[in-house]
């Protein structure tokens, strides 16, 4: 008997061992072990399916805060919960567990759809004036944000968030300067302009006491365009 | 059966990483690990996104062009306009009012005004000189310049200044085509030919032709990694005959400001047997050198004065004698609008430049005597455009475009002349 023969029954004793042997105890094992939910705070372990995130928060500036304060932290949102005791609970409406969330909702103006303590203002955006709505307050008079390099970033960032299944609002363009994300970017630059000059008589100067002319640019368009690709890694 | 045998066992091995890998992943990876900004020092790194800018700051550093010693938040996170960026650092987080991370400077936020001081990469306060003449208020019309808060009348690429900031509201492009590897093509258009009627050496009318327009095509296409807008040159790699190459071909070729003035003021020398060079010397130039023809030959004409001010190693030796030009009071970025008259009539800007005096002390024999000769001139300044002055006197000085010698065309009775524009 070759290897291959001998590896294949090993498979197929294994592959009937799975479906025999089970048959004695629950499907899956531990899940009898409900968890108590009626004390404070979240009692279900996010990390036992999150353990790549809480791996990266474990390196991050938010690597002090729990879960709940950014997933379970939306005022407009009841999410499932237990109080003191199982006949106190009240039931998720539109969420049950956990919401995604946008950074704006702790970092906006006031916070106020926040029901933590907010993080500081990431103020200095305008998004409005590029004619794009969003939920949270990026500005106001004092913040105004008019001249921010990275609007035309934030305010498509929530131009496709809107309808799409992409990361809620603006987060897009906060993960990818304020967190290890790898991000790509195909940038189209232009790399001239064309200018059009024409010899154009002006009349007599009195400063200059000569009859003027000059060389009037009566045009000027972008040109050489070309698409860079960025990578931050 | 050797080969059922590998495919199960890659199955099997494939199936061991599902199980013991994370059950889960967040839509992005890294998106959980935020940076923390609250030391002094500026924790978000702009080249992580801009790499291609940071190359292209880099080769400025080899060439030591301007700006070489600054960092992306030099410029990009300028305060002295006002503008208050977002801030962590040690004592505090300070919201972002008008900019959050950076913004887009205009180059005069540093190089308008007096100039500004700025730190550099090694924390050394460095000054941002002001960009003359361009560091001012524009003002459209040339004829309302009344006061030096303006872009003065004389400074050259102020079209191309005002054009970016009022149509395109963007400076920026003007200096970039200049200062930076940013490529430019040019369109020039002139006036193919003039049209005068001369009598009795009085120019009774004339006009330029308009309609009749000679293109001059210049393109300047540099390669870059990006844009080429962070490219910033040395302003000695900074050469005029990219731009105006028209120029630089009429120079070389001797069709623009090519007198030849003889040394021995005797008409009766072949004035046009001779190769003619303008500038360089007053005599003597037989043979045309394209390696004079650089930057420091036509500021020896269009920025003279502020030169021989500001950077006497450039050997422009001229004396500075009117502290009331325009390039002397730094109203001059860097080039001088002229025209012949400019240095070579007694009333003019820069009359001492000439150092024969030609329209003051021409001794000439009739017909070209000195009053009918000044008389033309004057008569020319006065009615008609700046770049009609040149072609009059090139009508007569260059001998390229020339209809014969003198009297036995334009002067011959009452002509009319077609005299083609420079160069």
């Amino acid at each position: 008997m070759d290897f291959g023969k001998a590896l294949l029954i090993t498979i197929i004793v294994l592959a009937l061992g799975v479906i025999v042997l089970p048959s004695t105890v629950s499907i899956f094992h531990g899940q009898h072990i409900w968890y108590n939910l009626s004390g404070y705070g979240n009692n279900v372990p996010c990390v036992k399916c999150h353990a790549d995130v809480y791996a990266e928060l474990e390196q991050s500036v938010h690597k002090n805060l729990k879960c709940s304060d950014c997933h379970r932290a939306n005022k407009s949102i009841t999410y499932a919960s237990v109080s003191g005791s199982y006949t106190n609970a009240t039931p998720g409406r539109e969420a049950h567990a956990a919401s995604i969330v946008a950074c704006m909702m702790c970092h906006q103006i006031n916070a106020s759809y926040a029901s933590k303590t907010p993080g500081p203002y990431a103020g200095g955006f305008n998004v409005t004036m590029l004619g794009v709505v969003s939920k949270y307050n990026y500005s106001n008079a004092t913040y105004s944000g008019v001249v921010a390099a990275h609007n035309p970033f934030v305010a498509y960032a929530i131009a496709k968030a809107n309808g799409s299944k992409l990361l809620l609002d603006s987060t897009e363009a906060c993960v990818a300067c304020h967190t290890n994300s790898e991000v790509s970017m195909n940038f189209t630059v232009n790399t001239g302009i064309n200018v059009t000059a024409l010899d154009t008589p002006l009349g007599y100067s009195s400063i200059t006491g000569l009859n003027e002319s000059q060389i009037n640019v009566t045009g000027i368009t972008f040109t050489g365009f070309k698409v860079v690709r960025e990578v931050k890694s | 059966m050797r080969t059922v045998g590998l495919v199960l066992i890659l199955i099997a091995i494939t199936a061991g990483i599902f199980l013991t890998t994370m059950r889960s992943v967040s839509l992005l990876k890294g998106s959980h690990v935020v940076y923390n900004i609250s030391s002094n020092s500026v924790d978000v790194n702009c080249s992580s996104c801009h790499k291609h800018v940071a190359e292209e700051m880099a080769i400025t550093r080899a060439l030591h062009g301007p700006h070489w010693d600054l960092s992306c938040v030099t410029c990009h996170r300028y305060k002295g306009t006002g503008i208050r960026f977002a801030t962590a650092n040690s004592s505090g987080v300070y919201p972002g009012k008008q900019a959050h991370a950076a913004y887009v400077p205009s180059c005069l936020d540093c190089h308008g005004g007096k100039g500004a001081w700025v730190y550099n990469v090694s924390g050394v306060l460095v000054h941002a000189p002001p960009a003359r003449a361009f560091n001012v208020t524009y003002e459209s019309d040339y004829r309302n310049w009344t006061v030096v808060s303006s872009i003065p009348y004389y400074a050259a690429h102020k079209q191309f200044v005002a054009y970016c900031e009022n149509v395109l509201h963007d400076e920026n492009l003007a200096c970039l085509a200049c200062h930076t590897n940013y490529s430019i093509n040019i369109t020039y258009k002139y006036p193919n030919y003039i049209y005068v009627y001369i009598s009795n050496w009085y120019i009774t009318t004339g006009t330029y032709v308009s309609s009749s327009l000679k293109v001059y095509n210049v393109s300047y296409v540099k390669k870059n990694i990006f844009s080429g807008k962070h490219i910033f040159l040395p302003l000695k790699k900074i050469n005029c005959s990219k731009c105006h190459e028209n120029i630089y071909l009429g120079l070389i070729n001797g069709k623009h400001a090519p007198i030849y003035v003889s040394p021995k003021w005797n008409l009766s020398e072949n004035l046009w047997g001779f190769v003619r060079y303008h500038g360089l010397a007053y005599y003597g130039i037989t043979t045309l050198n394209k390696s004079w023809i650089n930057d420091t030959y036509c500021d020896k004409c269009h920025y003279c004065v502020y030169v021989n001010l500001t950077d006497p190693s450039s050997g422009v030796t001229y004396t500075y004698k009117n502290p009331f030009t325009a390039a002397a009071k730094g109203l001059v970025h860097c080039a001088e609008k002229v025209s012949c008259y400019t240095c070579h009539h007694r009333n003019s800007t820069y009359w001492w430049l000439d150092p024969y005096y030609a329209f003051l002390n021409a001794t000439w024999s009739s017909p070209l005597d000195a009053p009918y000769h000044e008389a033309l001139i004057n008569q020319t300044a006065l009615n008609y455009p700046r770049y009609v002055h040149g072609d009059i006197c090139m009508s007569c000085h260059e001998a390229s475009y020339h209809f014969g010698k003198c009297g036995s065309e334009c002067h011959a009775g009452n002509r009319i002349v077609y005299q083609y524009t420079e160069p």
